[in-house]
């Protein structure tokens, strides 16, 4: 019964038209930050900060808070159009989503993405009102140790990653590891591979990678093409996904939901990470994975709805314990903290209005996105037919906007031209680079968490065999090695891989 | 004949030199009675969201009113404080670009190569506020208060683990030099930032903490108990927690939170700037939110501010080489 009298008293506050104006400015702001490259909802939420002084607490967290779960709804929209990644959470959706495109089916890939995003991410707060409780005392339970065992897990499923050789893909995720040790060594604070520069200290930002190696050499790739070739893709078929389509990705959306509602939970990687694992649970477990990377929509619809059941996930360490699991959650404490109330395990008794308004207010958010992107699909489909001598220049410009205001940073803009550079020459010799991100998020978690480990157990790698969440998570990685090896044995792995190379 | 052309000529040159001076002063005035003319912009060396990033909001909005000029925010976070403030120290000096300086800059000169000397590269304003550092353990732990957890580290050398913010943070040089002068082995295992910190010890992962306030929620809800404070006196949301100096080890982080500009700051813009922000610490809701957040009001002139940064500039150098942090 306290669900549905927390749902009353929480719609209450969620309906009050002020409250429900800022809902929609958030989600609106979200969906069109999303959609643009480069400019993401960090930098968004840290400009638009000193405005919320104005305005109610409730209703600058709703606002703030639907600029991030929007920005997950846009973020799919140039990953499947152009290839670009609108957000980091959505790299592994260019991997079908552009696939998708090109053979015309833009439509339902954007259709299914948001009618995923919308019922992975209701699903989300609906765990996020139930379950909260319960969930935080499982997440303290995640000690250095269990973070570890995690990230090899995640580990083994880079290969499902790569679409063409797994050798190419095992040495983009060195290159990814090699590229997240730069900065500050954690244990130590000494600086590594900085080079006297400042802005290296905390490490190369997850921004411009993603948006060099995705956005600028996307922009470079067109680049070669003749300039009458008038735009990028001109066949479109249906907009909405059909019966079939549903089919194949019902299942993909629900694991997706669920899995990136678990991961959402656990400070770190978060969004990324769970649209990257649950592209690869999907992989794994498809019977014709050999339609992954090109235009399985199962691929599409699982990590867009990983990525918005996160996003939602993502506030139970904030508004339980009132710790951040990213980024984004800080300014929306912030948010909280300017208008004088102290984030902590007490907020929820202390201010209820503002707990369940918040959390309310994530439902009437979704509807509102969905109610706002079908139709625009429409519109988008369209922006395909503008020639590619004008979208390729403005999606330029975005990029360096985009990285410039994460953090008013020019070591930033040069640092994501570099990986521009960069990644035009790994596409050209055939290297991929959705495995170098994925290792780029997790190679530091995973050193923390060794090291961490290792300094508590006093050296001893026992500990990673002695707590039970730990050892379940390599004995799970140990099986799924193993099982990786059969379908060798079988041939049929290498089957596939001639296939796709051939 | 020719000597009135030689006076002509001096006066020529005295009336120029005289339009000359009078304009200068007439600049000079301008500059310090019109100063702020235009936004001024404030650094904050730390991710928006924070609590020094929170407090300098506040205190700036308050202090718009004063100077009747907006002053802009600017989040520059990255290394510790460093690359914000290397944004502080190369910017021009005429009062237009602020910055918030957190004593960790101080530390990270010792750690790593910066581009700037912190003691020299900035020009004080004022303090007005710092934060509250404390020791914490679960409310659950054997340990009452820090004469126990101090007992059971000596019994049980390096059985103690520990987590900080961050190797070379304050919190990690508090209890790092506690444990040089209560001779007790611990172990350290960095987090990034109090949050981990605080899940780490919620968690049962580590054994201790040595935080900011960022942990006071949980030692109001009950989750976590603070076994002592490490500024000069008592905090005034938790009077019965005693200081590190009351417990008997002279140790004493009073960790303030300052404005400063670039060296070279003209002593009138020094005067003006610092009489807003004095002003701006009586206003309600800065004083409300730096009361939520549990970071004393603290107000040092330009002068005392020099000094406190001379002392943990001094402090530093000795203390990073001696717990091993030093650069290589």
């Amino acid at each position: 019964m306290d669900f549905f009298s927390n749902l009353i008293g929480g719609l209450s506050v969620a309906v009050q038209p002020a409250n429900l104006l800022y809902c929609f400015v958030g989600v609106f702001v979200g969906t069109l930050i999303g959609v643009l490259p480069g400019i993401g909802p960090a930098g968004t939420m840290a400009i638009l900060l000193p405005f919320t002084y104005g305005i109610s607490p409730e209703a600058s967290v709703i606002m703030l808070a639907g600029i991030y779960y929007g920005a997950m709804y846009g973020g799919s929209t140039t990953s499947i159009l152009v290839n670009i990644p609108g957000e980091a959470a959505s790299v592994v959706t260019t991997l079908d989503g552009y696939q998708m495109a090109l053979q015309g089916r833009a439509g339902p890939a954007l259709g299914i993405a948001a009618f995923g995003s919308f019922i992975a991410g209701t699903l989300s707060i609906v765990g996020l009102q139930a379950l909260s409780p319960y969930l935080v005392s499982v997440a303290l339970r995640f000690g250095p140790a269990e973070y570890f065992s995690l990230m090899i897990l995640g580990l083994i499923m880079l290969s499902y990653l790569a679409q063409k050789s797994i050798l190419k893909a095992l040495m983009m995720a060195g290159v990814g590891v090699l590229l997240g040790t730069i900065g500050q060594d954690p244990m130590t604070g000494g600086a590594r591979f900085t080079f006297g520069i400042p802005e290296l200290l905390d490490g190369i930002g997850i921004v411009p990678l993603v948006i060099g190696i995705f956005g600028i050499s996307e922009v470079l790739m067109h680049g070669e093409k003749p300039a009458d070739q008038r735009s990028v893709i001109t066949r479109v078929s249906h907009l909405f996904p059909t019966r079939r389509d549903w089919v194949a990705s019902k299942w993909a959306i629900i694991r997706g939901g669920v899995l990136g509602f678990i991961l959402g939970i656990l400070p770190g990687g978060g969004a990324i990470l769970a649209s990257f694992v649950s592209y690869a649970v999907e992989k794994r477990i498809s019977k014709t994975p050999e339609r992954f990377g090109h235009g399985a929509i199962e691929g599409v619809a699982a990590p867009e709805s990983a990525n918005n059941a996160a996003a939602g996930s993502a506030f139970i360490p904030m508004l339980t314990l009132g710790i951040p699991a990213n980024p984004i959650m800080a300014i929306l404490l912030g948010a909280l903290m300017i208008h004088g109330i102290a984030p902590g395990p007490l907020l929820m008794k202390e201010q209820p209005n503002l707990f369940w308004g918040v959390i309310t207010s994530m439902y009437i958010g979704n509807i509102m996105l969905l109610v706002l992107n079908l139709p625009l699909i429409g519109l988008w489909v369209k922006l395909l037919r503008v020639p590619h001598t004008i979208l390729f220049p403005l999606i330029l410009l975005f990029c360096i906007i985009g990285t410039y205001a994460e953090n008013k940073s020019l070591v930033d803009v040069a640092l994501m031209l570099f990986f521009g550079g960069f990644g035009y020459v790994m596409r050209k010799f055939g290297y991929e680079p959705a495995p170098l991100v994925l290792a780029f998020v997790m190679g530091p978690i995973l050193e923390n968490a060794l090291r961490q480990a290792l300094i508590i157990s006093d050296g001893s790698f026992h500990i990673f065999f002695s707590r039970p969440i730990s050892a379940a998570c390599l004995v799970i990685a140990a099986v799924l090695l193993v099982s990786s090896f059969i379908p060798f044995l079988k041939r049929k792995r290498e089957l596939v891989v001639e296939e796709v190379e051939g | 004949m020719k000597n009135s052309a030689k006076t002509r000529t001096v006066h020529v040159a005295l009336q120029v030199l005289l339009v000359f001076i009078i304009a200068l002063a007439g600049a000079w005035s301008w500059a310090a009675s019109d100063f702020p003319a235009k936004p001024i912009e404030l650094i904050v060396p730390y991710p928006a969201g924070g609590s020094t990033d929170v407090a300098a909001r506040v205190l700036a909005k308050a202090a718009e009113q004063v100077l009747k000029q907006p002053i802009v925010i600017i989040n520059k976070a990255g290394g510790g404080g460093v690359v914000g403030m290397s944004g502080v120290a190369t910017a021009k000096n005429d009062g237009y670009t602020l910055g918030a300086l957190p004593p960790a800059v101080f530390n990270a000169y010792y750690m790593q190569d910066i581009p700037f000397v912190p003691v020299e590269a900035f020009a004080p304003v004022m303090v007005f506020g710092g934060w509250s550092f404390g020791l914490f353990v679960k409310s659950d732990s054997p340990w009452k208060n820090l004469s126990d957890f101090v007992r059971y580290a000596k019994e049980n050398p390096g059985n103690i683990k520990y987590s900080t913010p961050g190797p070379g943070t304050s919190p990690h040089l508090a209890i790092a030099e506690l444990a040089l002068k209560a001779d007790i082995k611990l172990v350290h295992v960095p987090q990034k930032g109090d949050p981990p910190s605080i899940t780490a010890l919620l968690g049962g992962h580590i054994g201790t903490a040595s935080g900011s306030s960022t942990f006071f929620p949980h030692v109001k809800s009950g989750d976590l108990r603070m076994l002592a404070t490490y500024g000069d006196n008592r905090l005034a949301a938790f009077p019965s927690v005693p200081t590190l100096k009351e417990s008997g080890y002279d140790i004493s982080y009073p960790s303030y939170l300052g404005i400063v500009g670039p060296k070279g700051l003209p002593e009138s813009v020094v005067q003006v700037l610092n009489n807003a922000f004095k002003k701006a610490m009586e206003d309600q809701h800065f004083k409300k939110t730096m009361e939520t957040f549990d970071m004393p009001v603290t107000y040092l002139g330009t002068a005392e501010y020099k000094h406190y940064i001379t002392k943990i500039d001094k402090d530093s150098a000795t203390l990073i080489p001696a717990l091993g942090l030093q650069k290589k």
